[in-house]
């Protein structure tokens, strides 16, 4: 099963070609920054991604290869918080 | 704060071109994530729409399966003739070849409940890009 970190849908791009999701649905909402690298989608839709930008509650971000994502960081995310 | 969003100026898709879009999960075109998608487009941008990709001679079905869609496992096949033959549009949004499927009342419900109502075909992408986390 897919740990997803943030929920999106690949089909949404913006005029810049970058996907889109809303920051306050990510799983660590405080971990999504510009630059950070996660895992963004559905469950049968997901990607590897780069945050470009945080602003106004949305998070911009391209999809990027598995290998791209190791290049930028551990590949290892955090375990999530319970609440 | 919403954005404008950028409308390319270009001749309206053909009746016969095929409009591809990428299921999230199991249950087909699933009409809670059509409603979800086009609030979240309204959120962005200030009216209700779904985004898809229209194929066509740049974009044939295979380009698509192997880049836009490259991340999903199936996607909704719709033709132009069929979503506009429920009464609904297709605004030439972003960057060539995304499209938003909108009801020009800017209604959801109509929009996500004529939309799943369109006749349509699920596809399996034979270039679908499995990459393991």
């Amino acid at each position: 099963m897919i740990y997803i970190d943030l929920p999106a849908d690949l089909n949404l791009e913006d005029d810049q070609g970058r996907n889109i999701a809303r920051l306050a649905e990510a799983v660590t909402p405080e971990a999504v920054t510009a630059e950070a690298v996660l895992v963004a989608g559905a469950p049968r839709a997901w990607s590897w991604a780069v945050v470009e930008a945080v602003e106004d509650g949305f998070v911009y971000f391209r999809q990027v290869s598995a290998r791209d994502a190791a290049q930028r960081g551990s590949l290892v995310a955090p375990l999530p918080r319970s609440a | 704060m919403v954005k404008t969003r950028a409308l390319r100026d270009e001749p309206a898709p053909g009746p016969g071109q095929l409009v591809l879009r990428g299921l999230l999960g199991d249950a087909g075109l699933d009409v809670g994530d059509l409603r979800q998608a086009a609030m979240l487009n309204a959120e962005l941008y200030g009216f209700y729409g779904v985004s898809v990709w229209a194929a066509d001679a740049n974009w044939s079905r295979e380009r698509l399966e192997a880049t836009k869609l490259v991340k999903f496992e199936r996607y909704a096949e719709f033709t132009v003739a069929g979503l506009t033959g429920r009464g609904l549009s297709l605004w030439a949004t972003g960057q060539r070849p995304h499209y938003d499927v909108v009801d020009e009342r800017n209604d959801l419900e109509s929009l996500v409940t004529l939309m799943a109502a369109t006749l349509y075909v699920i596809r399996d992408n034979p270039s679908v890009d499995r990459e393991e986390r």
